[in-house]
């Protein structure tokens, strides 16, 4: 949906003349609470998310009586979370060595991780209702199971968990350009280590006491975070592949710098039409995604309702 | 257990049901082991 469009916009952007180039104004560093804040919103929301699948699974491997091949499905969910934090190690030092080509890998990344978002938040989101969990569930881990083999389902659960973690990953490392010309990159790691913290406490406030976590109200909030932060990774990341020279640059005149006493930049805003018109894209195709999830549920006559139990 | 027996969606009870399965030293070995790659993340983002 929203991510063939972006792609579109980028290549159709990439062919632009480059004889309409010029400068645009150099990025500013976010602003060090709300670095700290992202960063924290980003690890609670994607772990979430992550514990939510992993208990699905466990649920239907309780049901169905094979309690015994637990042990795999935790196993390989905690080998994707190791592989997620190693895909941002890759993602680090394959940056770290290519100084030459910083500005270009930024804008990949940046956009990459915008296309990973749209495409997680959706798969995540059209199954927010319980019924179409246990139809996916069931389909996956059944398949796995009739095939006996603990790869064969270690692999379902890998997958799962690993794309919650690469879309973790690209996210901290989109945040980690903006954090380098922040006046405390601190706050990145900080926000890092506070969400796992918070993280850790929900998982054992659940565990514990049963704690009832308000699914619909939690996406909807962290969502709303997560695509801002799409919105300011696809400027950031337009804007570095201008900086490479791939993306043509066309200034506009008069465009305001800042938002009173917010600079424009800081939320990935930056005055040519190429950035511009690739945000009005992901706003287009966030409007369009909310519309269509409501049309499908007055078509379907479902109850606005969050997963049981949970809610 | 009855597919009734458990709300799917109750992660409290799933958790407690499933992690009882494994025990607890197996819990211990792959939590150390989560531990020990966060560290090592944190050694990275860090480091020279």
């Amino acid at each position: 949906m929203g991510v063939p469009l972006l792609l579109a916009t980028v290549v159709v952007l990439a062919l632009l003349p480059s004889s309409v180039r010029a400068k645009a104004p150099v990025a500013e560093g976010t602003a060090p609470p709300v670095l700290f804040f992202n960063s924290f919103i980003v690890i609670l929301r994607e772990g979430f998310e992550a514990m939510l699948i992993v208990g699905a699974m466990s649920a239907y491997l309780l049901v169905t009586e094979n309690q015994g091949r637990l042990r795999t499905l935790y196993l390989w969910s905690t080998l994707a979370i190791l592989a997620s934090l190693g895909t941002w190690v890759v993602v680090q030092t394959v940056l770290s060595l290519r100084e030459d080509d910083r500005a270009l890998l930024e804008g990949i990344t940046s956009l990459l991780a915008v296309a990973v978002l749209f495409y997680v938040s959706y798969w995540v989101v059209s199954k927010i209702q319980a019924e179409k969990w246990r139809r996916f569930i069931k389909g996956r881990l059944s398949g796995a199971l009739q095939r006996g083999s603990s790869l064969a389902l270690g692999s379902v659960a890998f997958l799962a968990v690993y794309r919650e973690g690469l879309e973790t990953a690209l996210f901290y490392q989109g945040m980690a350009f903006s954090a380098a010309s922040s006046p405390a990159p601190v706050m990145l790691p900080l926000g890092f280590l506070a969400g796992v913290v918070a993280l850790a406490s929900l998982f054992l406030l659940i565990f514990k006491f049963g704690v009832k976590v308000p699914v619909k109200h939690f996406f909807i909030f962290t969502g709303a975070v997560l695509y801002y932060l799409a919105f300011t990774f696809t400027g950031h990341g337009l804007h570095e592949l201008q900086e490479a020279g791939v993306v043509g640059e066309t200034t506009l005149a008069n465009f305001p710098s800042a938002l009173g006493p917010l600079p424009l930049a800081t939320l990935g805003v930056y005055p040519t039409v190429e950035v511009l018109a690739a945000q009005a894209v992901i706003l287009g195709a966030l409007v369009f995604g909310l519309v269509a999830t409501l049309a499908v549920r007055v078509e379907l006559g479902e109850p606005r309702e969050a997963p049981r139990g949970n809610g | 257990m009855a597919a009734n027996d458990i709300d799917w969606m109750d992660l409290g009870e799933v958790y407690r049901q499933g992690l009882r399965h494994v025990g607890p030293r197996w819990l211990l070995a792959v939590s150390a082991l989560l531990l020990l790659g966060l560290v090592l993340s944190f050694v990275v983002y860090f480091g020279p």
